[in-house]
């Protein structure tokens, strides 16, 4: 039996092309708010024009305390973590700048995949033109590291190096970076950690799903039999994750507990998942074992449902592995369709939507799909509009999976109980 | 708090150091692997599969089920050339079907991708990024971390780094408008390697106290593989036959 160790959710903060903020991001999927659009960047008649994304608001609300021009130095990535790091420890009731130092550790756990590619890119450009002239400042957010450097500083946390991580793992980085700070606080390395991701839209990543063929022009169907692909998705989300006797002494909100953690890899193929799934369904198996529930105590599942054919076929598959067996089945959505493939945030922002569902009891739709079309590998609920679960459906524990380039799995289960 | 990590394995593949043996005078068990049995990788793939080859025969790790055994990569750079590669055929392609080959092989965690599947690792594949001075105490910590939590039996921890005529330049470039301080992590020379150490829950032939064991390795050395590389000089036994 693998070890268990509840982990206290005391804030959470979103940026997404729904909006800014957590309500706004779960109003808009909720509501299955239909947001996608050409990418403005992109220059009318370019090909990629064609393709719909999922774009957070253009400006983007500075905080206070950096000033202009520190704030339009940062990549967007950067700009984007910071807005949803305040919303979280403003949830938590934790000070801007915590004081670490007082005995007290405070861990930082962020992903990426791009980190500063918006500017990259455009140096890369410069350059090619003439190197001399390029604008060497678009190169100096270059290092991914610095996504979690910025807000150390900020913050004044996670001064140690063993405590602040910034994730690669591509669609799985931000969690892994949950299952990271959860495991850290189990371990007695620190009371409380930032655990998320973030993501700018830049023209590497559209270009080169688009160079795979998997990208969806008019948006995707996640499940769906005759789905066209992923729509590329920004935004970031961060997550303050507590021990629950540290969240209860200082009388902190705990709005649900992260129980379980799974993660594997497939070792099959650089970008394509192994279609049997095994691996996909030992990360949701371990994740289960470790929060102590079955399959039947789960009602919801946020599925990584990127609307790929091979993404969708193996996931379809996997869980129905784990999950058909139940006496009442979860209901399983993806909410791709609403915010896009976030990539490295995409694990953090759809664990906050699983938080939720979990405290609003109501499953957000599988938007996008057709009636009558599902995927028939998908044999579990796939709502195509909002289901309330009230009364004795009412929910109890969710889980969320995301899958990776090079095979990566993971599964987070959250509960509302402790134990 | 303070963290213990027991070494099972260690390789080296460096501009001064070809291969583990070097640093360790009878590393029972240890294989070099031929440059040409990875000539299909990628250059920083290649390097990472090399250091690594080293640390896993060395520490027996065949005889471990891949599913318990975990992953981490760090690179400061990545496959700096795929990158570049990629950017180039995606200006080139004005917007059409640019390089799909290079782009998967330019992200990040690509490396790790052909690590584990060169030895099937099925636990928890993790690329991180630290700074260059961070990148040898981070690593390790989130390798015991994974041991700790018991989501692995051994982890093999790699750190890699590729010269790139682009990266020099793009160093020198970013360089120039820097602080001083900044300057000098820049200016330095770029390496190319990998160093890859295999650690385990299980006593082996060094033992490896974190953070103070790790703390100080960078030394002025500019990327995560040169400081790796130091610190694995100071951590091993000079014979473990």
């Amino acid at each position: 039996m693998p070890p268990h160790h509840a982990v206290a959710i005391t804030g959470m903060g979103a940026v997404t092309a729904q909006g800014i903020g957590v309500p706004a991001t779960w109003q808009g999927v909720a509501a299955a708010r239909d947001v996608l659009a050409p990418w403005s960047e992109i220059e009318p008649g370019h090909p990629l024009r064609s393709v719909k994304v999922a774009a957070c608001p253009a400006d983007l609300p500075r905080p206070a305390d950096l000033p202009p021009r520190l704030w339009n130095a940062l990549s967007r990535t950067q700009q984007l973590a910071c807005i949803a790091a305040d919303e979280a420890l403003a949830q938590a009731r934790l000070p801007d700048r915590l004081r670490e130092g007082d005995g007290e550790e405070i861990g930082l756990f962020v992903a990426t995949t791009v980190c500063g590619m918006d500017k990259n890119e455009r140096f890369a450009a410069q350059y090619r033109e003439n190197p001399d002239s390029a604008d060497v400042n678009l190169m100096r957010r270059l290092q991914p590291y610095e996504v979690g450097e910025l807000l150390a500083r900020r913050h004044r946390i996670a001064r140690s190096a063993a405590l602040r991580e910034v994730c690669l793992t591509t669609c799985v980085g931000s969690a892994m970076a949950i299952g990271a700070a959860a495991d850290a606080i189990a371990l007695g390395e620190c009371e409380i950690a930032l655990a998320g991701g973030s993501e700018a839209l830049c023209r590497v990543v559209l270009s080169g799903f688009h160079s795979l063929k998997v990208t969806a022009p008019d948006g995707c169907r996640p499940f769906d039999a005759h789905r066209p692909g992923m729509t590329v998705g920004e935004g970031a989300g961060i997550l303050v994750l507590e021990h629950p006797e540290h969240a209860r002494a200082r009388k902190a909100p705990i709005l649900a507990y992260l129980r379980g953690f799974g993660v594997t890899c497939d070792a099959y193929h650089i970008t394509a998942p192994d279609p049997a799934g095994v691996q996909a369904i030992r990360a949701m198996r371990d994740a289960l074992a470790r929060a102590h529930l079955q399959p039947g105590d789960i009602g919801y599942i946020n599925a990584h449902g990127t609307g790929t054919k091979d993404n969708d076929a193996m996931e379809a598959g996997a869980l129905h592995a784990v999950f058909a067996e139940s006496p009442e089945p979860p209901m399983v959505s993806s909410t791709k369709r609403c915010t896009g493939h976030t990539f490295g945030a995409a694990g953090v922002i759809e664990a906050i939507l699983c938080l939720q569902a979990l405290h609003e009891n109501l499953i957000p739709p599988n938007a996008g799909s057709v009636e009558g079309d599902a995927d028939p590998a998908m044999r579990l609920p796939v709502p195509r509009n909002h289901i309330y679960a009230g009364g004795e459906r009412s929910l109890r524990a969710v889980m969320s999976t995301n899958f990776a380039f090079g095979g990566n799995n993971t599964a987070l289960v959250f509960a509302r109980e402790e134990d | 708090m303070e963290r213990l990590l027991h070494l099972v394995g260690a390789g080296v593949v460096t501009d001064e150091v070809a291969a583990i043996t070097e640093l360790v005078a009878d590393a029972p068990g240890c294989e070099i692997l031929p440059v040409e049995n990875v000539a299909a990788q990628e250059r920083l793939a290649a390097l990472a599969i090399r250091a690594a080859h080293q640390a896993w025969t060395m520490s027996h790790s065949a005889e471990v089920s891949g599913e318990q055994i975990g992953l981490i990569c760090v690179s400061a750079w990545g496959a700096i050339d795929a990158t570049v590669g990629y950017l180039e055929s995606m200006f080139e392609a004005g917007g059409k079907f640019a390089s799909p080959r290079l782009f998967s092989r330019s992200v990040y965690s690509s490396i790790a991708a052909a690590v584990a599947i060169a030895f099937g690792l099925k636990g928890p594949c993790e690329t991180l990024a630290f700074a260059s001075e961070d990148a040898v105490t981070g690593a390790l910590a989130a390798a015991w971390r994974l041991l700790a939590a018991e989501r692995a039996e051994r982890v093999l921890v790699v750190w890699a780094e590729q010269a790139a005529a682009v990266a020099h330049d793009l160093a020198r470039r970013a360089a120039t408008g820097l602080h001083k301080k900044e300057y000098a992590r820049y200016a330095l020379e770029l390496g190319e390697g990998a160093t890859a150490v295999m650690v385990s829950r299980s006593p082996g032939i060094a033992s490896i106290r974190l953070p103070a064991a790790a703390a100080g390795a960078w030394a002025g050395k500019p990327f995560a593989m040169d400081s790796a590389a130091a610190w694995v000089r100071t951590a091993l036994p000079k014979s473990v036959g």
